[in-house]
């Protein structure tokens, strides 16, 4: 870059100079003296930096090579005062990532389009005290009494959150699950990826235990193993 | 009595566009032929011709190399390129557009 650089300014000024040699030349044809010619030249042709400058405006190559100059002068700077440099970083390091992470929450919960249909009609219930603050979990007794006898929902459906230790692995780890009724996934009008969902029925005590997978979980903790998915339809 | 080339930059374009149409040239033999052409009143100043020059390069309607010239000296010759002459042709229906239009407020309004 600066040896084309260069060769521009060489060439602006060449052919800057060229003109002014012509116009001396046409001067003294017209007859004045050297001297008077040269003075006479020099004067029509005026302000011949900022000509010049104007001329390197004109190319695009200049305007970066200023912006990257800029840039580098900048830089010395940062590194001539290393503890004012290292404040800044770390500034713009917590915001930024304090930004991130903020957006990134409002993103998940209030952008993100939610991956079953209708979502404007599924609502949570729980229960709580007028007493006490908070909500509580709905009990499972409690649950089969909602869903008897109430006429407002189309369906009701239990979610119990729950962690679960997983064993059978080099190492127990822990999971985060839920308990839920039967007809969970067929409430939110999703489809499993690989094998199938819940099977009424399958929530009643003395029925086989039965596990669905969420992908993250299939493809971390079980690593993807479509055989698997197989063998525990099997069962 | 000559006119300060307070031209606007089209026209001054449009003026060394169609001046290259004859041949390629150098800068001050541009100047001058404009000068020679519209009988000294279009008098074009380096601080303005050679911006013109080279932004017209940079937009690719001229190109400009190194050649000898009659006196045999080096000297910064540019010639019409096919976009150039493309763009000629559209300055001048637009240069005749625009007199045309003034002509008619000064004679009729």
């Amino acid at each position: 870059m600066k040896i084309s650089r260069r060769n521009r300014d060489v060439e602006l000024n060449e052919e800057f100079r060229d003109h002014l040699e012509r116009e001396v030349q046409k001067n003294i044809a017209d007859g004045m003296a050297p001297d008077e010619a040269r003075r006479r030249a020099a004067i029509a042709l005026g302000a011949i930096e900022s000509a010049k400058e104007e001329c390197r405006e004109q190319h695009l190559s200049y305007w970066i090579e200023t912006t990257l100059q800029d840039l580098g002068y900048g830089l010395r700077l940062l590194r001539k005062s290393p503890g004012f440099t290292c404040i800044a970083i770390a500034i713009l390091a917590l915001g930024i990532g304090a930004n991130t992470a903020i957006f990134s929450a409002v993103n998940a919960t209030l952008f993100a389009r939610w991956p079953f249909p209708h979502p404007e009609k599924i609502v949570i219930i729980a229960e709580g005290a007028p007493a006490k603050p908070g909500w509580s979990l709905v009990s499972v007794p409690n649950f089969e009494d909602y869903s008897r006898e109430q006429k407002t929902f189309d369906q009701l459906a239990l979610w119990i959150s729950q962690s679960i230790n997983l064993t059978g692995q080099e190492r127990p780890d822990r999971l985060i699950g839920s308990f839920v009724s039967a007809n969970f996934f067929e409430l939110f009008g999703t489809k499993p990826q690989l094998g199938r969902l819940f099977l009424p029925g399958e929530d009643q005590s003395g029925a086989e235990n039965v596990a669905v997978l969420s992908h993250d979980a299939w493809q971390t903790r079980f690593g993807a193993d479509a055989v698997l998915i197989h063998d525990w339809e099997g069962r | 009595m000559p006119l300060q080339t307070d031209l606007l930059q089209g026209t001054l374009d449009l003026l060394i566009l169609k001046t290259l149409t004859l041949e390629p040239n150098h800068g001050w033999g541009i100047a001058q032929r404009i000068q020679q052409v519209s009988r000294d009143v279009l008098q074009v100043g380096q601080g303005s011709l050679y911006p013109a020059l080279h932004r017209l390069e940079g937009k690719g309607l001229i190109n400009s190399d190194w050649r000898e010239s009659e006196n045999h000296r080096r000297a910064k010759y540019y010639e019409l390129t096919r976009a150039g002459r493309r763009q000629l042709e559209r300055e001048i229906s637009e240069w005749n557009r625009l007199v045309g239009a003034i002509g008619l407020v000064i004679e009729g309004a």
